[in-house]
């Protein structure tokens, strides 16, 4: 079911294209109940998921690999499986209403379907391939989708950005899953980390769990690599919620959740997480208040948020009950704060804080959307919001040292002050009388679900709490323990900490005019193509530009070295390669030689001709003066050769050689009236070059082909095919089934080149008549 | 082709066109047992349209064609793929040839598989792929 479920986004991905030809916008609603469909199938799994139990299921792929196409939900899975689907469900209705009838609606659709599709594949894989395919094609949709306004060229250098610091960590993270993998002898996720019961700390373990860490650290935008997230807030509001707040930037969380249970216990596990997570905490919390644009204000705070799910990852298990509640807050408050975000900005057209006010008199439903949505943010009670920092304070009260302890209430205060912020389009003294249009209802359903939701979690505690154990089930790897959630612990030093927080956030928030100037005076970020100044000077930001610089400037160098576009050049390089590589092998090579080398004895009469025809007509063809000369010497080769073939029982290459054959000749008279003259343009000296290298080719080719003639080896391949074409394949002409049916996977990679080619040679074409055109 | 062939040409283009891609075909559904396949059959097809547009010129080619060979080639390989995907369905591994035997009179019966729609994606391929480099030279 869940490959099912899979599939029919796959499927709708792939007919959205041709559906939303027919639907316009209402396609949303469609993709709306496909997701809320596999939402509800993820819904009814959760009494047994949440008791222990696990489902798997496995599609066999690539199995002399010991890769498997293995799905697997437990309750880390199931989690974020509701997350996608049903956060997925709430972003499509809200696209009917915020993109409208945009002429690139199918491209974005076609993207965020891909993105759904894989993020649930993410979540579900427990083979470390699929994992590693799914985890670079989220990468992929969201540099579509950052780059959705592609005129501006701000898009596409933020989606640029992101999918490069993105992509460059999952490779990281496919390095560290193949060496773990390599080690345990296992591609299945269950099976490499539930390996040890005492921990390996050896060289080869901790350099997985560094790469592992950094791939992680990259997709979850932690520092230094957390630029890319505020600039990919370039993508269209819905994909702000989604991908870059609810579910994609979480990928990485998921992923050190997921090897917790076994890496948790490493020696270097505490310190690099607690380290990570703090100062992204603080960066990103720091760096919010301080910004005008409301996205980016929200940017940086998922920022902060993401680095506080890192902290409670790296206090262990201590920490995985505070992890799994903020989880499912943050999840909840910031996609819906986007999604109030991007209503504003869709109504009154102006996305800074400073251009906005007032809002509450003209859009009072927004406005009831929003408190719902602030007071999970914030953290009021009875929400999740509050739940989930109360157990957050608490933790870090009774685990942490206090000076990280203080840390973590810094980062926490910044978050808060960044929910209040919310409440200013709505109550601030507008700059100027605003007339926003009120907003369609798709766009209301979003936020407002999602602040109800928050809201429930706070009241039905004993369903919240069944989920919550089954997460920390997963990251504990331990079975499931029964987790009490209350709303209420009486007076005590951590409600005290979290009444200060509040309290702290709403002074700082009042002050806020003034933070954002002290914000422009520091200049963090630099916008395109303008020189940093301020703390930009010093800003992470700043390393990925100078690297793409200089991976620019030597790009440039090895291209004018290695593609100098000359092909006697590539030509040159391709044969002397072949000759060193292949003389080397014939030279090093021990098998069982033969005692007497057979001498000829007799030699066949047809035989000779046809090899006298050959060696004649080679040296026609290169000392021919005419063109047409040359080609029907080269024809005379050709066909020569194939009835050698023919001969020696080898009628399918004899076929195939003499089509080819045929086909060059036609070629040549297409292309004759578009080649030059004929004339000879290379000096002496080089043809003797040529000539050199042409033979030295053509001995090694000779000895090669003597000494396979010679040498017997032990187990032939081609007994095996030459027996089992007709019992296995169904098929008597060895040479057929070799290439449908025992090497198919080849000629499906050799059609793909030829069809590459043909499109190559196209591409070639148009350049040279644009050229003449000139 | 700037000028007009040759009447002899063009009304012979006409008859061996059409044999050629009844040869080509041939070629295609005996590969597994005898000499030929997918790859010589989309040689063969190749030729007859490059006949045909020696005789007739590109723009008849194209229309007797009726898809552009782009097209050809992408479906030639999606069916690659489909009918290796196919073994998902049984449970089988990518690729992993399936095979049905539909009996006819007597003791006689056909014995279909999905190497045979491979070999079609090939086919497809090929046809799609040397049409598309022919059809680019073949143009002014």
């Amino acid at each position: 079911m869940m490959t099912v479920s899979l599939a029919i986004l796959g499927l709708l991905t792939i007919a959205a294209p041709w559906l939303i030809s027919h639907f316009g916008r209402r396609f949303g609603y469609l993709a709306a109940l496909v997701s809320l469909a596999s939402f509800l199938w993820f819904f009814s799994l959760i009494p047994r998921i949440t008791s222990g139990d696990e489902r798997i299921e496995e599609l066999p792929f690539l199995p002399t690999l010991g890769s498997a196409f293995t799905l697997r939900l437990d309750g880390l899975a199931l989690v974020f499986a509701l997350l996608i689907t049903g956060i997925g469900t709430l972003i499509a209705i809200y696209t009917v209403g915020y993109l409208e009838d945009h002429p690139r609606l199918a491209r974005f659709w076609v993207s965020l379907l891909l993105f759904q599709t894989a993020m649930l594949g993410l979540v579900l894989a427990d083979d470390i391939v699929a994992l590693f395919i799914f985890w670079e094609l989220t990468s992929v949709s969201s540099f579509f989708l950052i780059g959705f306004a592609d005129e501006r060229p701000q898009a596409r250098a933020n989606a640029q950005q992101a999918f490069i610091v993105t992509a460059a960590g999952g490779l990281l993270l496919l390095v560290g899953l193949l060496l773990l993998a390599e080690q345990r002898g296992s591609f299945s996720l269950r099976t490499l980390l539930s390996a040890g019961t005492a921990q390996p700390t050896d060289a080869l373990t901790t350099a997985a769990f560094l790469l592992i860490l950094l791939g992680a650290a990259t997709k979850s935008a932690q520092f230094p690599f957390h630029f890319w997230l505020p600039n990919a807030m370039e993508a269209p509001t819905p994909v702000s919620a989604y991908l870059h707040s609810a579910t994609m930037v979480k990928a990485g969380i998921y992923l050190l959740a997921r090897i917790a249970p076994e890496f948790g216990r490493h020696p270097w596990w505490q310190p690099s997480l607690l380290t990570l997570g703090i100062v992204t905490a603080l960066v990103g919390a720091a760096l919010a208040v301080l910004q005008r644009d409301l996205k980016r204000l929200l940017a940086y705070s998922t920022v902060s948020a993401l680095g506080m799910l890192v902290i409670l990852l790296g206090l262990g298990e201590a920490g995985s009950k505070a992890f799994a509640m903020f989880l499912l807050a943050h999840a909840l408050y910031k996609g819906g704060a986007f999604l109030i975000a991007g209503i504003i900005e869709h109504s009154t057209e102006r996305r800074t804080l400073d251009a906005l006010g007032g809002l509450w008199c003209r859009l009072p439903t927004l406005t009831l959307a929003t408190l719902l949505v602030v007071a999970a943010a914030v953290g009021l009670p009875p929400t999740l919001g509050f739940i989930a920092k109360e157990a957050t304070l608490e933790v870090g009260l009774n685990v942490m040292p206090s000076l990280l302890f203080a840390l973590l209430v810094v980062a926490a205060v910044g978050q808060a002050t960044v929910a209040w912020l919310l409440l200013r389009p709505l109550f601030a003294r507008p700059p100027e009388i605003l007339y926003p249009h009120a907003p369609h209802w798709s766009l209301l359903v979003g936020p407002t679900a999602l602040g109800l939701l928050a809201l429930a979690g706070g009241f039905f505690s004993a369903p919240l709490g069944r989920i919550v154990s089954a997460i920390v089930a997963s990251v504990r790897g331990s079975a499931v323990l029964v987790v009490e959630i209350a709303l209420w612990h009486g007076f005590t030093l951590v409600l005290g900490t979290s009444v200060l927080v509040l309290v702290t956030a709403g002074l700082l928030a009042l002050t806020w005019p003034q933070l954002a100037q002290f914000g422009d005076h520091l200049a963090a970020t630099t916008p395109l193509g303008e020189p940093p100044r301020g703390l930009g000077r010093i800003a992470p930001e700043r390393g990925y530009r100078g690297l793409m610089a200089t991976l620019t400037r030597v790009a440039i160098m090895q291209t004018r070295i290695l593609q100098n576009g000359y092909l006697r050049v590539y030509i040159t390089i391709i044969i002397l390669t072949a000759i060193l590589l292949v003389s080397a092998s014939i030279v090093r090579a021990t098998f069982p030689r033969p005692a007497t080398f057979p001498g000829v004895t007799s030699v066949d009469v047809v035989d000779a001709i046809l090899a006298l025809i050959i060696i004649v007509s080679s040296f026609v063809a290169v000392r021919a003066t005419e063109r047409l000369a040359a080609i029907a010497a080269l024809g005379a080769l050709g066909f020569s050769l194939a009835l050698l073939y023919a001969r020696y029982g080898a009628p399918d290459l004899a076929i195939t050689q003499v089509l080819v054959d045929t086909l060059t000749v036609v070629f040549l008279v297409f292309a004759f009236y578009r080649l030059p003259r004929y004339a000879r343009l290379s000096s002496t000296a080089a043809r003797a070059r040529d000539a050199l290298l042409a033979t030295a080719f053509g001995l090694m080719m000779a000895g090669f082909a003597l000494l396979i003639h010679l040498f017997r080896y032990p187990e032939r391949t081609s007994v095996f095919f030459a027996e089992q074409a007709y019992l296995a394949a169904h098929g008597r002409n060895v040479v057929n089934v070799i290439l449908v049916d025992f090497r198919a996977l080849d000629t499906l990679g050799e059609i793909t080149v030829l069809g590459l080619a043909a499109l190559g040679v196209t591409a070639l074409l148009a350049i040279g008549k644009g050229a003449r055109s000139r | 082709m700037t000028t007009l062939p040759s009447i002899i040409l063009r009304t012979a283009v006409r008859w061996i066109s059409p044999l050629l891609l009844l040869f080509s075909l041939f070629l295609l559904l005996r590969g597994h047992h005898e000499p030929g396949g997918g790859f010589s059959g989309g040689l063969i097809a190749s030729t007859a349209f490059a006949l045909f547009t020696f005789g007739h010129g590109l723009e008849t080619a194209r229309r007797i064609l009726r898809v552009s060979p782009p097209t050809l080639v992408v479906a030639g390989i999606t069916l690659a793929l489909v009918s290796g995907s196919l073994a998902f369905l049984a449970h089988k591994t990518f690729l992993t040839g399936l095979w049905i035997a539909i009996p006819l009179v007597g003791d006689t019966r056909v014995e279909l598989g999905t190497p045979l729609l491979f070999d079609v994606g090939v086919y497809l391929t090929v046809i799609g792929a040397t049409l598309t480099m022919l059809f680019e030279f073949a143009k002014e």
